[in-house]
């Protein structure tokens, strides 16, 4: 009876604490993301100025960069829409591979374009379980800042990048719009085919 | 010996059971964060575009972009590759000094008196230490300013957008930001009135305007080369693209 009593009062106070990690995790997991945010835009800058490798080596090695913290099956899922509900598996998974090749080698390199001079992470907020963190690029022929917000998520202790917003215009918002209007008219295996042409010329 | 055993199999089961939560909980999670990104997305309501007049935007959009593709991009390139740079940012200065006091009455309109006594500043001091506006030397004081139009204004007051337009030659509109336009063009002394356009009004004062707006237009052309080129590159439906970009943009700048 005592033995019991006593593993009550220690699930009762391990409950207590576990309560108290969930805050304070979350409070580790906004720091977490400024740094995550911080040293991801610190790095591709890094990238996009270094006159020693060649282009086709930046491109490279943006690319890495971009598909080591984007979590594509996620991004995948909500660029379809209400599309991935009505998706056959097969559908999904050849739509899940070729989106995540697309996103690398079209978005990847864009980002090469970011030579500026500075980059900072102004804040981060917590969203509905996301991290929003708010940023800011100053380019090398401006001293006007460009408003630069990404969208991180936890995941099994990980960091990932779900969104990025340049001066209000959020990429996974434009491409749902532009991927379902394109579906809505041509369906969803010619959109697939086209995409896989994309891909293909992409890689080249 | 028993109550030691009983102790065992009791913490077991509450691994076990801990364990099955956790799994339960990642599949779960997975759609819960989802769901929470989906609503959170419905509320902002950018996913659904009121778009009734598609089918006639749709031909307008393409009218606009064979006038864009054999005109104004080639005219935009060439000012963007032979005219010096400093020449297209003196220019690029001068028209946007002009279109500020129409920004700054919208600014304090919305109550932004921030962003209206910066704007206002900036006139002030780009057009006489800045040469007529020739250099921005506000900028470079650090005197920022957004820009702000009477189509904001209305928003900003809860005004919706309408129907998602296609204007001839102007590109993407609704109908609260084409009030907004005809608004600002009107009370805007310094805007050229395309209204105006084919009237019995023509005169110097007329011509200037026209110029004023037509550098104005070139120097925002140049400035979007490279994104409409990458729009145009990577889009499966441009017509698509631009019209959640610019459905986008008006609400941040509604919404800061």
């Amino acid at each position: 009876m005592k033995k019991a009593l006593l593993l009550a009062v220690f699930l009762l106070f391990a409950n207590g604490f576990s309560s108290h990690d969930a805050f304070a995790e979350q409070k580790n997991y906004t720091e977490q993301s400024r740094k995550f945010v911080d040293d991801l835009g610190k790095r591709i800058i890094g990238i996009a100025a270094d006159k020693k490798i060649s282009e086709a080596t930046r491109k490279t090695k943006i690319i890495n960069e971009v598909d080591k913290v984007i979590d594509s099956d996620w991004l995948a899922r909500f660029v379809l829409g209400k599309n991935y509900k009505n998706a056959s598996d097969q559908q999904k998974s050849r739509f899940l591979t070729l989106y995540r090749q697309f996103m690398i080698n079209t978005y990847g390199p864009k980002f090469k374009n970011y030579n500026g001079r500075e980059f900072n992470v102004l804040s981060v907020n917590e969203q509905n379980g996301f991290y929003i963190a708010k940023c800011e690029f100053i380019p090398h022929d401006s001293d006007k800042s460009i408003s630069v917000d990404f969208r991180v998520k936890e995941r099994e202790g990980k960091l990932f990048v779900l969104d990025f917003v340049a001066e209000g215009v959020s990429l996974i918002e434009t491409q749902r719009s532009e991927f379902n209007s394109t579906i809505s008219q041509k369906g969803m295996d010619k959109f697939m085919d086209d995409l896989q042409v994309r891909v293909e010329e992409l890689k080249k | 010996m028993k109550n030691k055993l009983l102790t065992f199999v009791f913490c077991i089961l509450q691994f076990s059971q801990a364990s099955a939560q956790d799994l339960s909980y990642n599949s779960q999670s997975y759609d819960d964060e989802f769901s929470a990104f989906e609503s959170e997305f419905a509320s902002k309501k950018t996913d659904e575009i009121y778009d009734p007049l598609e089918k006639m935007n749709r031909k307008i959009f393409s009218f606009n972009e064979f006038v864009d593709i054999n005109l104004t991009r080639p005219v935009a390139k060439t000012y963007h590759d032979y005219v010096p740079n400093f020449i297209r940012k003196s220019l690029k200065n001068f028209t946007t000094n002009l279109s500020s006091p129409i920004c700054a009455f919208n600014s304090f309109a919305q109550g932004k008196f921030d962003n209206g006594l910066a704007t206002s500043s900036s006139f002030l001091i780009n057009s006489t230490i800045g040469v007529f506006g020739l250099f921005d030397i506000a900028s470079s004081k650090k005197i920022y300013y957004e820009k702000e139009d009477f189509g904001q204004t209305l928003g900003h007051y809860g005004v919706n957008t309408g129907p998602y337009l296609i204007l001839p030659v102007l590109g993407p509109s609704n109908l609260r930001d084409l009030a907004g336009f005809a608004t600002d063009l009107t009370i805007d002394p310094l805007a050229f009135n395309y209204l105006e356009l084919g009237g019995s009004t023509e005169s110097i004062d007329n011509n200037i305007k026209l110029s004023n707006s037509l550098i104005y237009n070139l120097n925002y052309r140049e400035n979007l080369l490279d994104p409409i080129d990458d729009i145009r590159k990577d889009s499966f439906d441009v017509y698509a693209t631009f019209r959640s970009v610019y459905n986008q943009q008006r609400q941040s700048k509604i919404q800061k």
